[in-house]
């Protein structure tokens, strides 16, 4: 079976498991991985969600620990993930805080598609997306950016959706060896069938 | 289980052969198995893939003696400078440049597997499968568009009246005039001009419609609509010059007017906004934007919270990741082009396009820095310490 596996992170209370349970219902699994840190291990303890995509394969959504953040950078890899879900509380005042933080975490797998979802934001509350899309912006992020419910299946559905499509672009453009070879001249000569 | 892929190489340096083996012995390569090395007079008849230094002086002998007769699944080419490669092979082929990064050769293995396994399951979808203990491989372009297709559900779809045309090209002058039209004759056109008149104000402001009201807060980014959603929809696609009275502006206290027999529901501008230039497009798009111009969307649309126009977020991907013109978009996506005039509208109408003739964008995405990243960890850094974070 193909396999998708997708990592949902964000801080506590962002959605990650509610996203989960409108996509794959309530038959979450809790797994443990457990990281080398230091001379220690330290466990990490992932909440995850199968859902079966009919002729296309499995997706496996991976909530990441918000209390282990600090080693998401080490967690996440291109290898293992195939793109990256930021769920962000759109009601907390340090919403953009939270986004540049995990960001950085994550930007060792820059090459992975991103999409982020703002939860917990009622229509009257919509500044607080504009600052988070234009903070996007100067970061020279082009990534899908909702408004969603993460209790609501079409929300999170829409999300993954983008998701996926941000994967199937950048496949077709091959960005990842361009930007990790520093490849930037068409190809034109030297090879002979 | 699946038979392991096999992969043969030959050419390649010792740091990237132990790299090679050390990443085939990895859990996230479990289901692929590398064969020894191409020897000079011998080849791996059985080897489903193939990596090779095109550096090496016998790459070319070696080519040759190893496709003789087989049929080539996916390829691996490690080149230093350019490489021209036949057409049959383009779609076959992974080029990686020296100095080869550990990453660099995950990421193309990966893309090798890919390439296999699309290949490998045309004849039929039963033999998709792959063993995956670890990590993850055997994912084609073919699943991701299936598998989003299948999230994308059963949104409620806003059905669309089309102007009936035919495809056109970027030199038919004629056939794009006719395809385009002026925003200010439409709804969306005028609610646009008001916002930009009023939208520093604090207040709100209101425009009397036929049939209703439409209540504007720009600073909260809300409308409410006093009015039946057909009669607005119907409005939407009409000529403001075929309405029965022309729209005005006026002050909220005229929401009186409005007693409590209209129905009241609350949207935002930007939803409010994108659907009305959808319903004004009818497949045009409008006069303002020259679509024979590449482009690039400064954002997403926000489609969680807008109506579902057809193959939106397949535009949306497309046209946020690369620098494009409408005609671009419609070929790559195989649609018809009055999907992508019609997104063209509604994106414009929320200003996702850059001001200007997109030229800047175009010359940005030349120089293949920002233009095909969808994510620049790098960028974000430099943001961050540049604002001392």
């Amino acid at each position: 079976m193909n396999e998708l596996p997708v990592l949902i992170v964000g801080p506590a209370g962002s959605g990650k498991s509610a996203a989960i349970r409108a996509l794959c219902g309530d038959r979450l699994v809790r797994r443990q991985v457990v990281l080398a840190d230091g001379d220690n291990g330290v466990a990490i303890g992932l909440e995850t969600g199968e859902l079966e995509i009919p002729a296309a394969g499995s997706l496996s959504l991976l909530a990441y620990p918000a209390d282990k953040s600090r080693l998401l950078g080490r967690f996440i890899a291109p290898e293992m993930h195939a793109g990256v879900v930021l769920l962000i509380d759109g009601r907390d005042e340090a919403a953009i805080e939270e986004l540049r933080h995990y960001l950085q975490q994550i930007s060792s797998a820059e090459s992975l598609p991103l999409a982020i979802g703002v939860t917990h934001l009622d229509l009257g509350l919509r500044k607080n997306l504009d600052a988070l899309a234009l903070q996007m912006t100067d970061f020279g992020l082009h990534c899908p950016l909702f408004r969603i419910d993460a209790r609501q299946r079409g929300d999170v559905g829409v999300l993954l959706e983008a998701l996926l499509l941000s994967m199937y672009v950048a496949e077709a453009d091959g960005a990842s060896v361009d930007r990790l070879t520093g490849f930037t001249e068409p190809l034109s000569s030297g090879f002979c069938s | 289980m699946r038979k392991p892929v096999s992969i043969a190489y030959f050419g390649v340096d010792d740091p990237v052969r132990q790299l090679l083996h050390r990443l085939s012995e990895s859990v996230a390569f479990s289901s692929l198995s590398l064969l020894e090395e191409v020897s000079d007079t011998g080849f791996a008849h059985e080897a489903d893939c193939l990596i090779f230094d095109i550096t090496d002086p016998l790459a070319n002998r070696k080519w040759r003696l190893f496709r003789a007769g087989k049929r080539i699944s996916a390829v691996i080419i490690i080149a230093q400078g350019a490489v021209s490669l036949p057409p049959r092979l383009q779609a076959r082929a992974v080029v990686l440049q020296k100095p080869l990064h550990p990453t660099a050769l995950a990421w193309g293995l990966r893309k090798l597997l890919r390439i296999w396994a699309f290949d490998g399951e045309r004849p039929t979808e039963s033999t998709a499968s792959a063993s995956v203990t670890g990590g993850y491989a055997h994912l084609s372009r073919l699943h991701l568009l299936r598998a989003a297709e299948w999230l994308h559900g059963d949104r409620e779809k806003i059905e669309f009246r089309y102007a009936s045309m035919d495809e056109l090209s970027a030199s038919d002058s004629d056939g794009l005039a006719r395809a385009s039209f002026e925003p200010d004759e439409y709804l969306y056109g005028y609610l646009r001009s008001a916002l930009k008149a009023h939208g520093d104000a604090s207040h709100a402001f209101v425009v009397r419609l036929p049939g209703g009201f439409i209540s504007l807060v720009p600073f909260t980014g809300m409308v409410t609509i006093l009015m039946e959603d057909t009669q607005l929809q119907e409005l939407c696609a009409k000529r403001l010059s075929h309405f029965e009275s022309p729209p005005v502006v006026r002050g909220t206290e005229s929401l009186e007017e409005a007693g409590e027999h209209l129905p009241r529901r609350q949207a935002s501008i930007e939803s409010l906004l994108w659907l009305a230039a959808l319903r004004a497009s009818h497949g045009r798009f409008p006069a303002s934007l020259d679509i024979t111009v590449p482009r690039r969307l400064l954002r997403w649309p926000n489609l969680s919270r807008l109506a579902d126009a057809p193959y939106a977020a397949r535009i949306s991907a497309l046209w946020a990741a690369r620098t494009m013109t409408a005609f671009e978009i419609a070929d790559e996506l195989d649609i018809h082009q009055r999907h992508v005039f019609s997104f063209a509208s509604a994106a414009q109408a929320l200003d996702l396009f850059p001001e200007g003739d997109g030229e800047v964008e175009r010359a940005v995405a030349d120089g293949r820095w920002l233009g095909r990243r969808l994510f620049s960890g790098a960028r974000v850094l430099t943001h961050l310490l540049r604002n001392g974070q």
